[in-house]
This record gives C-alpha cells, structure tokens and sequence, in this order.
C-alpha cells in the first residue's frame, strides 16, 4: 500500500488577514514556530494534537534492546526514539499565502503516518496500535502563533521596514537554500 | 552572513564537521557535538554502524565462545580467582554487553571513550575517542577505535539521516534568528 504524503497546509491569510504580504522569511519563521511546537509538545507534553496522552509502551518493545539503549526506564509514549521523524518535519511547500509542513524523507514520512492512522494497512499492526494524530495544532495554538508574529507581519507591510527588512533576510535566506541544497544533493 | 555550509569529514576515528562563518552560535554547535556523539553511541550500542548503514560486522563464533566463558567465569564462584588470573576483565562487562552482539562493547571503555568537542574559534565540531588507557590492553582507546575501524568495524561518522538532521538543526537556528530582529 503507497503511504500517502502528509501535509499540514497553515493559511496565513486566515491568521493574519489579507493584509499578510507574503514575505518569505517571516513565513519561514512562521513555519519553523509550527515546528517547534509541535515537536516539543509531542516529545515533552507527550500528547497528541487533542492534548490526549499518547499512551504508555508495551513490555515487549521496552524490553528490546533499542528501547534499552535510547530510552532506559521511559514509559509514557513521546513518539521519539532517535528524533529522527520529528527531526525531518520542514516546510516542504510555501505560497504567497500558505506554508505546508511535512516530512520531505519518505521513512520519516511513512513513520509519521504509521502513528497518526494506527498502522491503516500494514499487514501486521493494522487494528492493533493505539492512534497518536500528533501533527497539527489546535486553533487556540496557531492563535498564539499568529499573536506572535502580528508586529513582524505589520512592519513588513510597510513600504519602508519591508525593504529595510528583506535586506537584513536575504543573506539568511541564501543560508537557509545553501544548506537545504546540501540535503536534497545527498537525498538526489 | 553570505552563505552557509556544513561540510562533515569522517575518518577512522574522527568525524569533524565545520559550519562555515555564519553560523556561529556556541549553542547551535554544542547542540550538534553533543547530537552526534549521543547518535554514534547508541547506533553503536545496538549493534549498527552508521558509517555503513548496517549492523555491525558479526563476531566469530571463536569469539562469541571466549565471551561465553567470560560470562560463566563472572557467575561463577570463583570468580574472584578468575579474574585474579587475568581471564576475566577486571572492570566487568560494559552496558548492553552479550555474548554474541556485536556492538563494540565487552568492558564498556571504548564507547565511554567517546567525547565530542567544540571548536569555536573555527566553527568546528569533533567527535572522536579519547587517547586515554585502558585498564586491560596497552593499547589506547584511540587505538582500539582505529583498529577495530581499520578491521571491518568502522562506527564514527554519520549515516544519511544524521546528516539530514545537522542540517535541518541549523535551518530551524536561521529561521528562528528571524524573529530577533
């Protein structure tokens, strides 16, 4: 079975108003914020996107030596053993006014997947893992986001800081592609 | 801040990585050394070479029957004689040893050996293993690191997905300096 790709598509219009102008730094400040929360409450609050309890681990998977390794005593489940999957969440698609966030590698991707649906489809765990729909926020969190960014989002839109802004970006911006073509260079 | 880069070198028993002038938080580069050497000890601990992408090579059965006598010297009563003896190593046996896993690991010296370090004054970050003694060998650690590497056995470096990770580890640094100014 293909294991679809995850998006969770954030519309910066509805959070900010049509005044939002579309300025790619502060989408990717918006973006990596999304992240960060959603990585921090996954693996610290060890709740789902619902703020229900992601649940505790079974004997047998703590009893294996990864489990030993990485997680010593743990029990209550924070969908983290390396971090790699909540490590490769990143903005995977950006308009003028939406940021998709996903998992731009496809294990991560299918990782993901596995513990949002349950395991929908696999031949062994299908109907027999517990769902953890940990990739969204609540709207109450992208509220606070949106409250966060709104003075940024204002002075982008005025002529004046906006170009003053986007001079201070664009190196960082460079940054920012220069690094991720070294990725896709090594995925490509 | 013109460009950025992160360029990882790995050899035997050494994996340096360098964030080129840029990216400069002491923060940033802690997190990574201490990312690194953490992944390259538990990969190693459950039997994974990250430098191959695969479980490390198996022990010979010789081996594996060696380790076994070990273990029955240290249940035994005499084991005190034993290790009196010199055939049972003084230390003990280090975290998650078995056996018959391969994973670096008999007295635990070795992976404790594992060090990361930060160089800031040039951006750089270095795991490596400390050239410290060994309570059993006159070899060093670094020593035995480069042996076993050199045998068929290389564990410092890092696989694919941790590269991935170092990378996206200073994009999320970039983006969030945005919101600083």
């Amino acid at each position: 079975m293909a294991v679809p790709k995850l998006k969770l598509k954030i519309n910066l219009t509805d959070l900010f108003g049509d005044k939002f102008k579309g300025d790619r730094s502060t989408k990717e400040a918006i973006g990596q914020e999304i992240i960060d929360r959603i990585a921090k409450r996954t693996a610290e609050l060890r709740v789902d996107k619902k703020g229900n309890s992601l649940g505790t681990y079974s004997k047998s998977y703590r009893d294996s030596l990864d489990f030993k390794v990485s997680k010593g005593a743990q029990r209550s489940v924070n969908l983290t053993l390396d971090g790699d999957m909540l490590g490769n969440m990143d903005i995977i698609e950006q308009t003028k006014e939406t940021i998709t966030i996903g998992f731009p590698d496809s294990t991560q991707n299918a990782k993901a997947f596995g513990h949002i649906s349950g395991f929908a489809g696999h031949p062994v765990l299908d109907g027999k893992v517990k769902k953890r729909d940990f990739f969204g926020l609540p709207e109450k969190e992208l509220q606070s986001i949106a409250s966060k960014f709104q003075d940024r989002v204002d002075a982008v839109n005025e002529i004046n800081s906006a170009s003053s802004r986007e001079q201070l970006d664009a190196a960082t911006l460079r940054a920012i592609d220069q690094v991720r073509s070294e990725i896709e260079g090594e995925d490509g | 801040m013109a460009k950025a880069k992160v360029q990882i070198n790995q050899s035997l028993a050494n994996l340096k990585m360098t964030l080129s002038a840029g990216i400069s938080s002491g923060g940033l580069l802690s997190e990574i050394a201490e990312f690194c050497r953490s992944r390259i000890y538990q990969y190693t601990k459950r039997g994974q070479s990250l430098v191959q992408e695969s479980k490390l090579q198996a022990l010979s059965t010789g081996y594996i029957e060696y380790r076994k006598r070990l273990t029955r010297a240290k249940k035994s009563r005499s084991s005190k004689k034993t290790r009196q003896s010199g055939v049972f190593p003084s230390k003990g046996f280090g975290a998650f040893f078995s056996p018959s896993r391969s994973n670096l690991t008999l007295t635990g010296q070795l992976l404790e050996a594992l060090k990361s370090r930060v160089k800031k004054s040039s951006n750089q970050i270095e795991v490596f293993v400390e050239n410290s003694s060994r309570s059993d060998s006159d070899l060093t650690n670094k020593e035995v690191a480069e042996k076993v590497s050199s045998d068929g056995r290389p564990f410092i470096g890092l696989d694919r997905v941790g590269r991935d990770r170092v990378r996206r580890l200073v994009i999320a640094q970039l983006r969030r300096s945005f919101k600083r100014r």
